[in-house]
């Protein structure tokens, strides 16, 4: 081999090396999923919220409703140990829990509900409207079910879905209900690290 | 002073009157015993809550539980989470069978006891005495515990 030929083959490969290492084609790709995008609610201390005030955080989206005895308690508890295993990380995360029964699910009561739980979380409520434009964006959905031989008079019926958005406040991974803190904290480290620092 | 004594005497009379009731339920004897049963915690502020347990039914013929109650809690109710594709739904059951020679456990994701109008915030630890009724008339008392649930940081006030 020439000189200039061994010259050319360390620029190659030094190039591919450079590619890799900032393309990282090893890295399955986190798509962009068509869901989601920007909304506004009111949260759980009675201020007006936006999403996109969370810019720079991941964050975790379900909707659900207080007197819900399993779903709500229990997505919330797992998210509050998903939050212990962060460890630092946490910090980066933030919970939306997004009510499906905004008549009965005040400011106040979804405050009493965080309140119980270690972990960074919103909880939003609004106008029925407000909140179905919400639940419509991101394709979840939910039925009122009327139970009038309950002194809950009614329950709700509702999508279990954890929706994932990055720091940009796209949606990039869903979780199903029976996901594993493991996946979810996996999950979260992907779309940290797919969007750098 | 007086009236705090008229007060707790009041109490200690209803406690002594109704404390035998359940007791002349189990008369009717039953086959039927309720082993881990647990209330999940309450926060502050909030009134609803439920009870799981396992049922266990010793007997050769089916049991169900038609009714429960608690001096805790307003009302009790029996519901069933269902799952369907992606929702859940939550929905009243008329009973809960206890299969013959068999058991049923009542537990998150599947069929409880619904607790509404809680009267003080449960915590952790607390023992609590749940009164279930069986279609057979006979009553259980049943002891049980209320436990956190992981992440759960206790009512704060």
């Amino acid at each position: 081999m020439t000189r200039a030929g061994r010259w050319g083959a360390t620029v190659v490969v030094a190039a591919v090396a450079l590619w890799a290492l900032v393309a990282r084609p090893w890295a399955p790709t986190l798509p962009v999923l068509p869901i989601g995008g920007e909304f506004a609610l009111t949260d759980h201390n009675g201020a007006p919220f936006r999403l996109s005030q969370l810019q720079g955080k991941v964050v975790l989206v379900f909707f659900g409703y207080s007197m819900c005895p399993d779903v709500c308690p229990t997505t919330l508890s797992k998210l509050s140990v998903v939050a212990r295993r962060l460890g630092d990380d946490a910090a980066k995360v933030k919970t939306l829990y997004v009510t499906v029964d905004p008549d009965r699910d005040t400011p106040s009561v979804l405050k009493a509900d965080l309140q119980s739980f270690a972990l960074d979380a919103i909880g939003l409520t609004g106008p029925r409207p407000a909140v179905d434009s919400v639940v419509k964006k991101f394709g979840a959905s939910y039925s009122l079910n009327p139970t009038p031989e309950s002194v809950a008079k009614y329950t709700v019926t509702h999508t279990t879905t954890l929706y994932a958005l990055d720091v940009r406040g796209r949606a990039r991974m869903t979780f199903a209900y029976e996901a594993s803190v493991e996946e979810i904290v996996n999950g979260i480290r992907r779309i940290l690290a797919a969007d750098g620092p | 002073m007086m009236r705090s004594s008229f007060l707790s005497g009041a109490l200690l009379l209803t406690a002594a009157v109704c404390a035998p009731l359940p007791a002349f339920g189990q008369a009717a004897s039953t086959t039927v015993t309720v082993r881990d049963a647990w209330i999940r915690e309450t926060p502050a502020g909030r009134t609803v809550t439920a009870a799981f347990m396992v049922l266990e039914n010793a007997g050769a013929a089916a049991r169900s539980v038609v009714k429960a109650s608690a001096e805790v809690a307003e009302t009790l109710e029996l519901h069933e989470m269902k799952r369907d594709g992606a929702s859940m739904s939550m929905s009243p059951v008329k009973a809960i069978e206890v299969p013959a020679k068999g058991n049923v456990e009542l537990r998150p994701g599947g069929l409880h006891v619904m607790m509404f109008g809680v009267r003080k915030p449960l915590a952790a630890g607390e023992a609590v005495s749940l009164v279930l009724t069986l279609d057979d008339g006979s009553v259980v008392t049943v002891p049980a515990r209320v436990r956190a649930m992981p992440g759960m940081q206790g009512p704060r006030p």
